[in-house]
């Protein structure tokens, strides 16, 4: 067991994601940042889809019950393995009574703390996602234990990984939305900026450098997903991120890449982040 | 297909078929038959006639999907199954709701139960289903200022619909009351056994009855026995 001793600001476990169950109104949910989760399993040759413990700027303090192999992936963080500094991307052991320390996620928002085989937490709808409607919590407590099974002497062979370094300004990779005729045609994409005025795991509300409202129109309930960008009746753009709901009643103005969820993930809130048309979209 | 559609690409991985003039249940039939092309059991939510599949590289495959449903005959007429939900009806917005729609709260308790409804579609929360359509009388846009706490289980109508919030959420709804039975369960297989284009009648019931029920706490195909209508 992963002991949480105290815990961080928005601590969840998560994994790739609940595949399936959307046709009953059931979020995706998942990693924020797939990328730095799929690393973090891939260093210690775990499956692609074992679930991961996830934070949000401060971690909190976790107390290993039994030894394995862990991670720490995302941007650079600040963390301490009994009182010793830690890298990111870096295999640690683990013993029985280590204690793990994530204080600060320095250059992004979210970091991934991955175990040898994964936490085998509760599954609901074949994935340990946490969302509150299936788990009745937001994220986790003091004093949860999240179950792993011990791991001693392996071999695991460490290549350090090439991190990709946090863009001062991220551009986000769109095409268009259903819905784009909804924007003014003179608008061009590639030199509006927005600012990150607030986030969590549902959506990303960035205010446009100009005015973007067109009509009025609102659309029927439609089928929406992580990526979608819908433009409000007060012209904001709210970028639907993992725990997105899959239905919503604004236009969709546009749709970012799954790469672009990624960066958007490790944005911090009043940051300034620019957006241009992906590579083959289709004007 | 006799009825007129528009299919459209979201992205590598989803696609939108909207539909015109198509029954909810005529829409959970062609969700079958679009099963039947992919030949697995893929995601697919039905919502405000359009169906949406969300499938790994699904959109190199639109023509091919325009075609197979240009072709497709879906029948007119179908058997929905119907549902029985039993309802306490002492919601918290009973009185005010009352008073806006300008009846008793005796009249607006018999009118909800007054007739046959239908599920439309999915969509808000996971189990969330919209249920329409609601008689005229009944019929009042969703609240200016959304609740902040709506009870799971609450049964709220808004616009032309009722809904049954799953599990407590925030919420534009005006409640009614409060459903006997969980009807989603993530750890039951399915989730949720009711389905688009199926029937729904709400039945007033009193504390007693609701107590009894909520003590017999039915699950999965005990739920199901338990709320299908005795024809």
């Amino acid at each position: 067991m992963l002991e949480i001793v105290r815990s961080g600001l928005w601590d969840t476990i998560q994994d790739r994601g609940r595949y399936g169950y959307r046709g009953i109104g059931v979020a995706l949910s998942g990693a924020m940042d797939q990328e730095a989760f799929a690393l973090a399993n891939k260093l210690l040759e775990n499956a692609p889809d074992a679930a991961a413990l996830e934070v949000c700027q401060n971690g909190g303090v976790y107390l290993f019950n039994a030894p394995t192999y862990f991670v720490l992936c995302g941007p650079a963080t600040e963390a301490l393995l009994d009182d010793h500094s830690i890298a990111i991307n870096t295999l640690y052991q683990a013993k029985k009574g280590s204690v793990l320390s994530v204080r600060r996620v320095v250059n992004g928002v979210y970091a991934y703390v991955a175990v040898k085989g994964g936490f085998d937490t509760d599954q609901k709808l074949k994935s340990r996602s946490m969302h509150p409607a299936l788990y009745g919590v937001q994220k986790l407590k003091q004093g949860d234990q999240l179950p792993y099974r011990a791991y001693e002497n392996l071999e695991i062979e460490t290549d350090q990984p090439s991190i990709s370094e946090v863009q001062q300004e991220p551009i986000l990779e769109a095409i268009p939305g259903p819905e784009f005729h909804h924007l003014h045609p003179s608008i061009d994409f590639s030199a509006l900026k927005f600012r990150l005025s607030d986030h969590n795991r549902m959506g990303y509300r960035l205010l446009p450098s100009v005015h973007l409202k067109r009509s009025t129109e609102s659309i029927r309930s439609a089928a929406v997903f992580p990526g979608i960008v819908q433009l409000t009746p007060s012209g904001e753009c709210i970028v639907l991120h993992r725990d997105a709901q899959v239905s919503g009643g604004y236009p969709r103005i546009l749709i970012v890449t799954d790469e672009s969820l990624n960066r958007l993930a490790q944005t911090k809130k009043g940051a300034s982040l620019g957006m241009k048309w992906a590579r083959g979209a289709d004007l | 297909m006799k009825h007129k559609f528009n299919i459209y690409a979201m992205g590598q991985d989803t696609v939108t078929a909207e539909f015109d003039g198509v029954k909810p249940i005529q829409l959970k039939r062609i969700a079958s038959h679009l099963k039947r092309f992919f030949d697995r059991d893929i995601d697919v939510l039905a919502l405000n006639q359009s169906l949406t599949l969300f499938e790994k590289n699904c959109t190199a495959r639109l023509d091919e999907l325009h075609t197979f449903l240009s072709t497709l005959e879906v029948e007119e007429v179908l058997t929905p199954k119907c549902w029985e939900l039993p309802v306490k009806y002492e919601g918290i917005d009973l009185d005010i709701l009352a008073e806006k729609l300008k009846m008793t709260t005796e009249e607006l308790i018999a009118l909800h139960q007054s007739r046959t409804y239908t599920i439309e579609g999915f969509g808000f929360l996971p189990g969330f289903f919209y249920i329409g359509s609601l008689p005229k009388a009944l019929q009042i846009p969703r609240k200016s200022t959304p609740a902040l706490r709506v009870p799971k289980r609450s049964v709220a109508i808004a616009g032309t619909q009722t809904g049954i919030y799953p599990i407590e959420s925030s919420g534009g709804w005006y409640v009614l009351g409060e459903l006997a039975f969980d009807l989603f369960d993530p750890d039951e297989e399915p989730p949720v056994a009711i389905d688009i284009g199926d029937e729904v009648r709400f039945k007033a019931i009193d504390s007693a009855e609701f107590e009894q029920m909520r003590a017999q706490n039915l699950k999965g195909i005990q739920l199901q026995e338990r709320l299908l209508c005795s024809r």
